[in-house]
Order: structure tokens, then sequence, then C-alpha cells
């Protein structure tokens, strides 16, 4: 191992983390207003012109890729900063990279009209039959590249941190101690976790930013095709692997925190271990369950695709979600607004991966493809999962050293609001998929008009009580930013 | 049918979920406070009898499921009548609009410009079976038509700002044939 030593949490390095979060805090707010927006219209509570609508869309999703980044890079790089040596000037320049990429890209879209999806997919960037010019589509895609080189220039840093402290990624990984017989302690649960991150989404961010490269190349010399099939294989690959490393680096602040509220430590035992080596070759390969309805796809792939899907399910339930039970059973722990969004975070985790599991497979797939269904799956574990994670440990930061104290009544009902809300806001769009409602559509029918409308009063709860949990670290945070 | 297993499965995952998560919630503290150690075993024992069980839904799931698969349809049988698809912003463009019930039909599916998705809707508006439209590729989906009617074609890929208006007939037309077994790529 070697002897580089933990580098402690300096002023500069606390600054930057605090930023993250705040930056975090303010943008989720408002792409969750955007949200919002968007089920009202289609409820026809609210009227918005459809160009609009996919305008927000856009920024809707692609803001939200970008920003549950942030907040779980932040995550990450508090807890693995106590294990490894990861510079604060790096963490800088990712957020003046994602700054500045995010100007670009909301000017690509709310000045230059932009409306391709999140998803980009050549060549509708290049292909918008009046929607948009290469101006809006420049923007976009140049700011979303910013973004990823940012990220990528992050996570090269994680690993070559990981690699200084432990030796080597195997190392850092727990090969030694997952598949071999060394009998030294295996590295903390956090370095484990960062490191798988940190190797996928290199791979992840490279291919991502290639397939960006070549839609600007196509966008300044029309004549220059990619092939549709190969630009969408590149982009879920990279968009698949991004928003799942999101979870994985926020499940960090669930490993630390509840470790600590309830003095029960999170070992790195061997299941731990090969459950992320697991995932590490889970999350690289599974990527075709996206591409399930593209029957010029190899037939291997698809079936691939499935069967890692269900696969990968396992880690999480059988080693995250019975590993948070565990530590809380019977503990000491004290409920306070921290702890509960982490243990419910969990929850969110684990209940999500039932119909994202379910939507993996194929002659399910063929039912609910590009309906609601598909984002009733991630809002089920982006909204209960990794935002309550983030918010959980944003909650934490400002709190310092000061004992957790108990649930107020208006942490109870914000609590409430938002777990119930969200359960009430993903049914609806799991409703609607299953009656085959498309995704993506600014004008509903009425037919579909209740769910959307039952969908809206749900995510009004939701919003309240994220801007609830939003205030009140934007609030203590000058004070915490100079504490301990 | 298969939205309806996917829907009960997730309600009642969530729901066995949210019972243990409140259970271990509130589980009160021992006094004195348990050792961690029992917890650790306890949890052990739960997650390798979880692992496995997981594996075994897997397996089980996997060899059923995958056994009708939707791909393939090109070279499957020639009685199927062929219909040619190509999306374009917004519109589609079929070369035959109506097919006789019991019809099987192979759609073979394309685009002329961006990425579409080609789905087909019963008159109840139930998904009936669905493809990507590429440009560059054609997709084979075969249906079986066993319900004369309206059928609706909507675009389930988003492909810009009338993307929602992206729709069209298809008309199954005579008389009712039996019940219909599912086909590759069909799913009536």
């Amino acid at each position: 191992m070697s002897a580089a030593a933990p580098a402690p949490m300096d002023a500069a390095a606390r600054r930057g983390v605090f930023l993250y979060v705040a930056t975090y805090a303010i943008v989720l707010s408002l792409l969750a207003l955007f949200g919002l927006i968007m089920r009202l219209a289609q409820g026809g509570l609210l009227s918005l012109d459809p160009s609009w609508f996919y305008r927000l869309m856009t920024a809707h999703g692609a803001g939200m890729v970008g920003i549950a980044g942030v907040g779980s890079s932040a995550v990450m790089w508090y807890f693995l900063r106590q294990y490894a040596p990861l510079s604060a000037t790096v963490l800088l320049i990712n957020l003046v990279l994602f700054l500045v990429g995010a100007v670009l890209l909301l000017g690509g879209i709310f000045l230059g009209g932009f409306a391709g999806g999140w998803t980009f997919l050549f060549p509708l960037p290049q292909h918008s039959n009046g929607g948009w010019g290469a101006p809006g589509a420049a923007g976009f895609l140049g700011g979303l590249l910013l973004i990823g080189t940012g990220f990528l220039l992050l996570f090269l840093d994680v690993a070559r941190a990981v690699m200084q402290r432990y030796g080597s990624l195997a190392k850092a990984l727990g090969w030694p101690q997952a598949f071999g017989t060394s009998a030294e302690e295996a590295p903390p649960a956090t370095v484990v976790a960062a490191t798988v991150v940190a190797l996928i989404n290199i791979l992840a961010l490279v291919a991502g930013a290639a397939v960006l490269v070549m839609e600007l190349v196509a966008l300044a010399a029309p004549g220059f095709a990619i092939d549709a099939l190969l630009a969408k294989n590149m982009t879920f690959f990279f968009g698949h692997v991004f928003i799942n490393s999101t979870m994985y680096m926020a499940v960090i602040g669930v490993y630390e925190i509840l470790a600590r509220y309830t003095g029960r430590p999170w070992k790195s035992s061997r299941p731990f271990l090969l459950a992320w080596s697991a995932t590490l070759l889970m999350v690289l390969t599974v990527y075709p369950h996206h591409l399930l309805m593209d029957f010029a796809m190899p037939t291997w792939m698809l079936v691939m695709g499935q069967v890692i899907s269900w696969t990968s399910g396992i880690p999480v339930l059988a080693v995250t979600a019975v590993g948070a039970l565990g530590i809380v059973y019977r503990s000491e722990l004290k409920w306070d607004a921290v702890s509960s969004l982490l243990f419910v975070s969990v929850f969110g985790w684990a209940a999500g991966v039932a119909p994202a599991i379910a939507d993996g497979t194929i002659v399910v797939n063929q039912m609910v493809h590009n309906t609601l269904w598909v984002p009733g799956h991630f809002h089920f574990y982006l909204i209960l999962g990794t935002t309550a994670m983030i918010l959980g440990f944003a909650l934490f930061l400002v709190r310092g050293g000061a004992a957790p104290a108990a649930l107020s009544a208006v942490d109870r009902a914000t609590f409430w609001m938002y777990t119930l809300g969200t359960l009430g806001f993903v049914s609806m769009f799991l409703w609607a998929g299953r009656l085959g409602v498309p995704r993506r559509y600014a004008i509903h029918q009425a037919a579909w008009m209740p769910y959307d409308r039952i969908a809206s009063a749900f995510g009004a709860l939701v919003v309240a009580a994220m801007l609830v949990l939003v205030t009140r670290f934007l609030g203590r945070m000058r004070s915490a930013i100079a504490g301990p | 049918m298969r939205q309806e297993l996917a829907w009960w499965a997730s309600v009642v995952v969530a729901l066995t979920l949210g019972i243990v998560f409140l259970t271990v919630a509130r589980s009160a503290p021992a006094s004195p406070p348990t050792e961690y150690g029992p917890v650790q075993t306890s949890s052990a024992r739960a997650r390798r009898w979880l692992f496995w069980s997981l594996v075994l839904v897997t397996v089980l799931v996997s060899a059923i499921s995958l056994r009708s698969l939707p791909y393939g349809a090109e070279s499957g049988s020639s009685t199927a009548q062929t219909i040619g698809v190509t999306g374009h912003q917004w519109t589609w463009e079929m070369t035959a609009k109506s097919v006789p019930v019991g019809t099987t039909v192979d759609f073979g599916v394309t685009s002329a410009d961006v990425n579409h998705g080609f789905a087909v809707y019963d008159d109840q508006m139930r998904m009936v079976a669905q493809v990507q439209a590429m440009p560059g590729y054609v997709n084979h989906l075969r249906v079986m038509f066993a319900h004369e009617g309206k059928y609706t074609i909507m675009c389930l890929e988003y492909c810009g700002s009338v993307h929602h208006y992206m729709t069209t007939d298809f008309t199954v037309t005579g008389q009712r044939v039996g019940l219909v077994p599912a086909a590759p790529g069909g799913a009536r």
C-alpha cells in the first residue's frame, strides 16, 4: 500500500463541496419545477406551446442527469477525500466547466430553440425540420461536451488518487481480498464504490464525448453521416452508465453516514466486494436494454441486455438493501431529517429496481418501451433514491458537528410529503405506461389527462418538500461552511 | 397481459420492501443495545437466501420470456403480407393501409430522416406491438391481426416539434376469424 496519507479537508476543499451542493440544490429546484410544468401542461391544466414543452423537456432531461452528477460527485468526493489525496483544484475546474457548459446548453435551448431531447439521437440535432437552427444545436452539444469533459477530469483524478493511495485499481477494488487470500483489511466501502464509478465513467464519458464530437462535425459538415444505430449505442452506453453512477456515488453517503449514526461500521465484506466488482461489469454491458426495440441489433446483445438487467438488480437488493436494513435493525439510530432521507433512499433504490427490470424484459419492453412506464421507473429511483441520498447528505453537511436533532413536526411533514408524493407521482407514470400512453408527448389525449392531473398534484407535493429541504440547506450553508 | 404482470410485480415488490423497511425502522433498540455481531450473522443469512432466490427467479423468468422473442420476423413464414413503412417528420408512409382480418403482416419499418418509433394501437388505444424506425436500417415487425377495426399508428420515438401528431390509421377489414396465437413480432 502506498504511504501517501489521506488529505485533510482543508478550507478550499470544504468550500468546493459546499459549492457543489449549493449548485445542485438550486438547479435541482429549477428543473423540478420544469418537470411539474410539463405534467401540468400534459394534464391540460396549463397552456404551453409544444415547442416550449420540448425545450423544457430537453433542459429537464439533460439538466437532471448533469446536476445529479454534480450532487452525487460531491457526496463521493467529500468522503473519499478522507482516504485518498484528491485534488481540490480538479474539483473546482469541473464545477467551472459544468457552469460554463450549462450556460451554453441553456443558451442552445432557450435562445437557440434546441429541443432535441437529452438523447440527441443522430440525426435529429442536425435535422429539426424547422424547429431549431445549427447555433442552438451547437450550443447544446458543445455545452454537454464541456460538462462531460469536466467530469472526465474529475474521474481521472479519482482514479489517480486511489491508485496513489492503494497502489493499484485492483487493490482499491479489494480484489486481493475478494478473489485471493489476502489477510490485509479491504479498502473502505467508499473507496471500492468510488473506484468502480471512476472506471465506468471514464469509459462512458469518452464514448459520450466521441458521439458529441461526431454530432458537432455532422452539424458543421452536413455531408458527414454517422451510422444512426452506432450513435444510438454510444449515446445510451454513455447515458446509462453516467446516470447509474450517480446512484453509486450518492450511496456512499448511506455507507458513511448511517454507519456514524448507528455506530455500526459498513464493512467491505467479501460479498460486498464481489457485488461491486459484478456491478462494474454489469453496468458496462447492460445498456442494450435501451435498444430492445431496435430489431437490427444483434439478437445476442439484446438477450444479454435482458439477462443482465435482471442480474444487475441482485447486488442492489442482496447487498446494499440488506446491508442498510442490518445496520439499522435494533440499533440506537436517532431519526432525524438526515437519517430518514438516507434510509428511505435505499428503499427507493431497491423498490425502483422492479419496474426497471420489468422494462428490461424484452416481451414487456415491447409493450412499454417509450411509454410513460419508462419515466415511471427512473423517477422512482432517482427521486426516492439518488435525490433523497444527496439531500440527506446536504443536511448532514450543514448539521456540522452538532448532534442529530429529533424529528420536528415540519421534518415529519416534509419527509412524508416527499416520500408519499414521489410514490404517487411515479405510480401515475407507471399506471399510464401500463395503458400504453407515450412518453415525450407535449399534447395528451383527453383519456390520458386524469393520470397527468393526479401526477401533477403528487408532483407539487414532491417539489414543495424538495424546496423546504433545499431552503434549509441554503439557509444554514453560510454558517456551516466555516464550521469543523 | 404483460403490462399487467409488470405492474402487479412492481406493486408487490414495493409493498413488500415498504413493510420490511418500516418494520426495521420501527424496531426498538434492545436494552442493553443489541450487539452488531448477531445482526451481521442474520444479515448474512438473509443476503444468501435473497441472493439465491433472485438467481432462481432470474433463471426461471429468462427461460420462459426468452422463448418468444419478437426478433427475426424477416426470416420467418413467407405467408405474411409485407407492408413497407417509412417514417418522415411527421408522417407515416405505408405501402398498404388495410388488410383483411386474420392476416399476418410483416411490417418492414425504416425512416427517411430521423429516428421514429412505429407503434400499433388497437381501437381501445391499447398497445399491440412496436418497433423502432431508423434511417439506414429496416426493422421487421410481425403482427397477426385477429380483430377487425381501426388501428392507430403512433410515433414512439421523439422526433421533433410535431412528434405528438405523427399518427395515422390502419384498418383491418372483414370477419373476425378466431383467436390468434402470439407470433414473432406480434402481440395478439
